[in-house]
């Protein structure tokens, strides 16, 4: 029982029980099935982390092959997280899922052009078993955090405003994607031991847990009020309307 | 008296151009473009005074129309109109700063009348 009672591990377990406090919230405000991919992510890191923690105790080195082999789920999980967290920006305006697919395209091959960029930066300084897995995670987080400032740069200017939810949900995605590869680059880049990398890792992802948590169910109201559907039958009616109480 | 009167009409509107007034909704947008063509190279001020208030009258315009298109869901339209106003930004910026009587603004005519609409 080595492995469990490590403060570190203790640490990470402290995390764990925090989202899990998240996701619980989430669900008692009833804004569970609003953020569907932040609620995925929440469910799935506990379930990636408690099988982690299960690996561990079976054998000396049991966490790090769960590690590197359900590294994807992780990756995978970052996406869809990041992608919800566009679509929670995105998804007020009406008919929008053509420009808001555009947009993404574009701003995600600005993004993955600028990680591809900076993949090698701070990359010689690692000598752990881990590297591959590492330099993965914080180049798909690097692309994650470009990807959305630039979507907050635009979603944010809109003259209708932003939900607070929204803008929570938004900044702790943020947070937690650019403090872990700030931790994992330039800590190292530092000098920064893997367990102190790894203490900040837990300190970050609690940071982006505490703008998540504050998320609630009176949060979801935007500055201006959504506008109708611009249906054509009905702006023909509306048309008739105000012409006859102009010849009227 | 006609004419002269036009003249005078072109020349309040491009002072009010470039002064970065208002202008009132469906103003002739081709007197406007004739009194910047007639424009000399010379007067950098007033080449600069136009092209800053261009600048902000398509920013402007730009915003109030994208919150338009983001309320009726045609937010697909807004590119290539913000491409136009911006590439008719860079047309003017090109034209009162050379002065190049060759460069004719009549590309312009179009996004001027949607900027004035």
């Amino acid at each position: 029982m080595k492995f469990v009672t490590h403060p570190l591990i203790l640490t990470w377990l402290c995390t764990v029980a925090l989202k899990a406090a998240v996701l619980f919230f989430l669900f008692r405000r009833g804004i569970v099935r609003t953020y569907p991919g932040l609620s995925l992510y929440l469910a799935g890191t506990i379930a990636l982390s408690l099988f982690r923690l299960y690996c561990g105790i079976q054998s000396k080195t049991g966490y790090h092959d769960a590690y590197v082999q359900t590294q994807w789920i992780s990756l995978l999980l970052y996406g869809v997280l990041v992608l919800d967290a566009y679509w929670a920006m995105a998804r007020r305006y009406p008919r929008v899922l053509a420009f808001a697919s555009a947009m993404a395209g574009a701003y995600g091959t600005l993004a993955a052009g600028a990680a591809w960029l900076l993949a090698g930066f701070g990359v010689p300084y690692w000598a752990d078993s881990v590297a591959n897995a590492v330099a993965t995670s914080r180049n798909v987080t690097l692309a994650g955090t470009l990807f959305l400032i630039l979507a907050r740069w635009w979603w944010f200017s809109s003259a209708s405003g932003v939900a607070r939810n929204v803008h929570r949900y938004v900044n702790g995605t943020i947070l937690l994607l650019a403090g872990q590869w700030c931790v994992a680059v330039l800590f190292r880049l530092l000098g920064a031991t893997s367990a102190n990398i790894n203490y900040a890792m837990y300190v970050i992802t609690a940071a982006a847990l505490i703008h998540w948590i504050r998320m609630d169910g009176g949060g979801e109201e935007w500055r201006r009020a959504p506008a109708p559907e611009n249906d054509p039958r009905q702006s023909l009616e509306e048309l008739i309307r105000r012409s006859r109480e102009m010849y009227d | 008296m006609a004419a002269a009167h036009s003249r005078c009409r072109d020349i309040e509107l491009f002072a009010r151009l470039a002064l970065g007034e208002e202008l009132e909704s469906g103003v002739d947008v081709t007197a406007l473009l004739r009194r910047v063509e007639a424009m000399p190279a010379t007067d950098a001020d007033l080449a600069w005074s136009v092209i800053t208030n261009y600048w902000r009258l398509c920013n402007a315009r730009m915003r109030h129309y994208r919150t338009f298109c983001e309320d009726h869901g045609t937010l697909l339209l807004l590119l290539p109109m913000v491409r136009r106003a911006y590439f008719s930004l860079a047309l003017l910026a090109f034209r009162v700063l050379t002065g190049l009587r060759v460069v004719s603004l009549r590309r312009m005519q179009p996004i001027l009348a949607f900027l004035y609409s």
